[in-house]
């Protein structure tokens, strides 16, 4: 039997585990073109191609920018000019390939390809919008968040 | 009591049902009187209102659409902050959301590139994954795979920010110890190759797992070729 105090320390690490994975490298910018903002931890970065992205990092992008990620479990993001991305929760176990991930995207366009997580678990993969969230099933899909103060929605 | 927790809840729903419009409206109407300046009903000014919506809430017109695949049916179920789901089946399914209203349509190849042709644009290439073969008991790359090999390390020259993950693999002839080894010096044979060709060294990850996953599963001490082999992922 397990000791009280042993109990206790188990229960404290299997609930401080989810807090110390923030802020692991979750994916690697594939593609990159014009003013593409990171912020992680409140300090903004410039994006690189090649750099890894961070859970919880936001993703904004200039006028004439776009970026492109590749996720550890394979699911592929693209993202065009004028968006604002949050890589709000990632998890991948690449033995089991369970896991799940959480895009929020609060402006602009996405376009999504699911990987290994979504072919394990359909809807293990999900994207939140300010109006929706879509659990995706199977496997391309786009989004557009078009807010009406941008210039070429407002008309 | 009851009767204001009934009211609470109302207005609360209402709250979030119509959200944003409700709250700006109230907070103009139910707000103090709006100072007025003394010379206001003497000047002659044209009085311009202005015809954008208010920027405090400003409407959010979203559009979701399936793109089309090759032998999968693409499916998103939308489930809307106003309670209302949706599912999204099959190639160009769409729907466009306007003040938490959706209105399903079918698009096509037009309207998917036009209204997310910068987004697929970046979307990154589809990951690579490639066994190639090896003589037994060496590091050596059978004949047939040598022009596999070729065609992808040219792939990883091709890719922009390449990374390779090269895990080499045994059959189960000889010990497991030996196996490990074995394994490991053939990936590293593809990766000395990678470099060679021009691939930077520092994107290449190497890795043996010896006998231990076998594609086809035999007992111990039987030489498979289809075993010996080393799988190279370019991402």
């Amino acid at each position: 039997m397990m000791s009280p105090a042993k109990k206790l320390c188990l229960t404290l690490v299997l609930t401080t585990a989810p807090l110390l994975s923030f802020a692991e490298p979750i994916a690697t910018i594939k593609t990159l073109s014009g003013d593409v903002t990171l912020i992680r931890d409140g300090e903004t970065l410039s994006a690189k191609l090649g750099e890894r992205v961070h859970e919880a990092d936001r993703i904004i992008t200039g006028d004439n920018g776009s970026i492109g990620l590749l996720f550890d479990d394979d699911t592929r993001v693209g993202a065009g000019p004028r968006s604002t991305l949050s890589l709000a929760d990632f998890s991948y176990d690449a033995n089991s390939q369970d896991g799940n991930l959480d895009v929020e995207v609060d402006n602009g366009t996405l376009s999504m390809i699911a990987g290994k997580l979504v072919e394990n678990r359909p809807g293990a993969v999900k994207v939140r919008t300010p109006a929706a969230i879509l659990a995706v099933r199977g496997t391309e899909f786009s989004v557009k968040v078009a807010n009406s103060l941008d210039k070429d929605v407002a008309e | 009591m009851s009767r204001s927790a009934t009211l609470l809840t109302s207005s609360l729903l209402l709250t979030t049902l119509s959200g944003c419009s409700i709250y700006s409206g109230a907070v103009n109407s139910l707000g103090p009187d709006k100072p007025v300046s003394d010379i206001a009903a003497t000047t002659e000014g044209e009085v311009l209102l202005s015809t954008t919506p208010p920027p405090f809430c400003p409407a959010v017109v979203e559009t979701y659409m399936v793109m089309p695949e090759d032998g999968r049916t693409g499916i998103v179920d939308v489930a809307l902050v106003s309670g209302d789901q949706l599912v999204l089946e099959g190639d160009y399914a769409a729907a466009e959301v306007v003040g938490g209203v959706a209105t399903p349509f079918t698009g096509d190849a037009d309207s998917l590139r036009e209204t997310f042709g910068d987004s697929i644009s970046a979307l990154p290439p589809a990951p690579i994954y490639v066994p190639v073969y090896f003589y037994f008991d060496s590091d050596i790359l059978t004949e047939e795979s040598m022009a596999d090999a070729q065609r992808l390390y040219q792939a990883v020259l091709e890719r922009a920010a390449p990374e390779v993950i090269v895990t080499g693999h045994t059959d189960t002839s000889g010990s497991k110890a030996f196996n490990q080894t074995l394994g490991q010096r053939r990936a590293e044979a593809v990766r000395e190759d990678l470099i060679e060709i021009g691939v930077d060294p520092q994107t290449i990850t190497t890795r043996s797992l010896g006998e231990t996953q076998p594609v086809i599963e035999t007992g111990d001490g039987v030489r498979e070729p289809k075993n010996r082999r080393v799988e190279i992922n370019v991402r």
